[in-house]
């Protein structure tokens, strides 16, 4: 049988239409500009505390009291979240849970707060906290009221990709930003795309660092496709140049690096003018003159 | 995605089936075949031509000017590729690659028409960057053949651009590949008589 024939102005036509629009679409550049609203230059660096205490020996990192030491030092503290089975937000570093003799117990994504409850006091002292009981400390304690959190969401990896824990995350994080009422004191870093959609979804008041581990333009990308506030990054990432974050502040970019705890590339990074810095030190002030407080 | 790609490629060039050129059942005991005398299709590769090499040239969005060789069968298509802009616009452009093209058994009108591949690599040098990139690209074509043995051919497809290395040059202008983006390329493909 004889196959239908399309009609030949038909084709012609469809042909035409349809090479115009992937020209026009085409026409897109090849190449993204990064072209944000500028954002001016803070006064100074703001300082915080690496893992809420840094390096001291005398606190244990991503704790409540660490917390308020780190906090009280500088400008504010940092700390790591994890997520728990039952959708609630610890403090950690790791995904992994160790019981107080130090043998690991599991994974925060596969275990119960009930679970965590166990093996978060121990007699030496707080291992796990709630973000819920930071919140509560940093929107009532006086001395804490002043100060910034920063929040590292990591990467929630226990037994799967991690897609639907971020997206819980976000939504457990926005609902405790609301409930604690510590809008826009919140600097969250993530490299996650799941869980940054789903805080841009839910419109939640911090300000949003995209991060990464290694060179700074993949950061800056997904930061101007995130529209976040700026970019995380390991300091010797990138030249400690001043025109640099000139640079991106021009394009509507913060930058926050971390962790700066070299006292030699103390006053270099101090004098490239970041926007935020983390450190481990206790004595960060003593590598570059103390500044007035904000 | 070479990797399936290449074994597609493989398999289709060693096939000899012309595009829109049905398989006939074979007669089974006691029967004669009555199969219709084929009609030739006005994109049809020229009787007894069982593939061989094409020289390629043209111009594609992320391809640039190119040329290329390929090997061809009635059914497919593979070639690898290199391109320049030429330096035009202010930026040095070269670009490399395979691609892949399948012919649909169907003639789509007066064209030949199927889809094709692409993996491309290219560098690009501005004021600005280097850059060097991986485009995958994935679409449609169509050819018309001009005259024996020459071919015009236009394709369109979805591209997927990857940043493989990256030198900012200065820390005033900052951008990115588009990750997502569409492509096009016209070619003239010229088919060799003999190899």
């Amino acid at each position: 049988m004889r196959r239908a024939q399309v009609p030949l102005r038909e084709l012609v036509s469809r042909g035409a239409a349809l090479a115009a629009a992937a020209l026009l679409v085409a026409g897109c550049s090849q190449f993204t500009a990064v072209d944000g609203t500028p954002v001016a230059a803070l006064a100074r660096p703001i300082l915080l505390m690496h893992r809420g205490c840094g390096n001291d020996p005398d606190y244990r990192q991503n704790t409540l009291e660490c917390m308020r030491y780190g906090a009280g030092l500088y400008d504010g503290a940092e700390a790591d979240l994890q997520l728990s089975d039952d959708g609630t937000i610890w403090l950690s570093h790791d995904n992994e849970v160790y019981d107080c003799a130090g043998a690991q117990v599991g994974c925060f994504q596969g275990m119960s707060d009930a679970q965590l409850d166990a093996v978060a006091e121990c007699p030496d002292g707080s291992h796990y906290v709630r973000l819920s009981a930071v919140f509560q400390a940093f929107s009532a304690e006086p001395p804490l009221l002043s100060k910034i959190v920063a929040l590292d969401v990591k990467d929630q990896l226990c037994g799967s990709l991690g897609f639907s824990e971020a997206k819980e995350m976000a939504g457990a994080l926005d609902l405790l930003v609301r409930s604690y009422h510590m809008d826009w004191r919140l600097l969250v870093e993530s490299d996650q795309d799941t869980f940054m959609d789903r805080f841009h979804d839910l419109g939640t008041p911090t300000y949003l660092f995209v991060e990464g581990y290694g060179g700074i333009d993949p950061i800056i990308a997904d930061a101007d496709r995130q529209h976040a506030t700026g970019i995380s990054y390991r300091y010797f990432n990138a030249p400690y140049e001043r025109s640099l974050t000139d640079g991106l502040r021009n394009v509507g970019l913060r930058t926050m690096v971390w962790p700066v705890d070299d006292p030699a590339v103390i006053p270099p990074i101090w004098a490239m003018h970041p926007d935020v810095i983390e450190t481990d030190l206790s004595d960060f002030y003593a590598y570059v003159p103390a500044p007035a407080p904000f | 995605m070479l990797v399936p790609l290449l074994l597609c490629a493989v398999g289709a060039l060693t096939s000899g089936a012309a595009p829109g050129a049905e398989a006939t059942p074979a007669p089974s005991d006691g029967q004669v075949a009555a199969a219709p005398p084929a009609e030739p299709s006005p994109t049809a590769p020229r009787p007894g031509w069982r593939g061989g090499l094409e020289g390629v040239a043209g111009w594609g969005y992320y391809e640039r000017f190119h040329v290329a060789l390929a090997l061809a069968s009635p059914v497919a298509t593979l070639g690898v590729l290199g391109g320049t802009n030429l330096g035009a616009g202010g930026a040095t452009i070269w670009s490399t690659g395979l691609f892949y093209s399948h012919a649909l058994h169907q003639p789509v009108g007066i064209f030949e028409g199927g889809f094709d591949a692409k993996a491309l690599y290219w560098t690009r040098s501005d004021p600005d960057y280097d850059w060097k990139l991986l485009t995958l690209i994935a679409g449609g074509y169509l050819a018309k053949e001009l005259q024996p043995a020459l071919s015009l051919v236009l394709d369109a497809g979805l591209a997927y651009t990857l940043t493989i290395d990256t030198v900012r040059k200065q820390n005033v202008n900052f951008a990115y590949p588009t990750r997502w983006n569409a492509s096009v390329c016209v070619e003239l493909r010229y088919r060799f008589e003999s190899w």
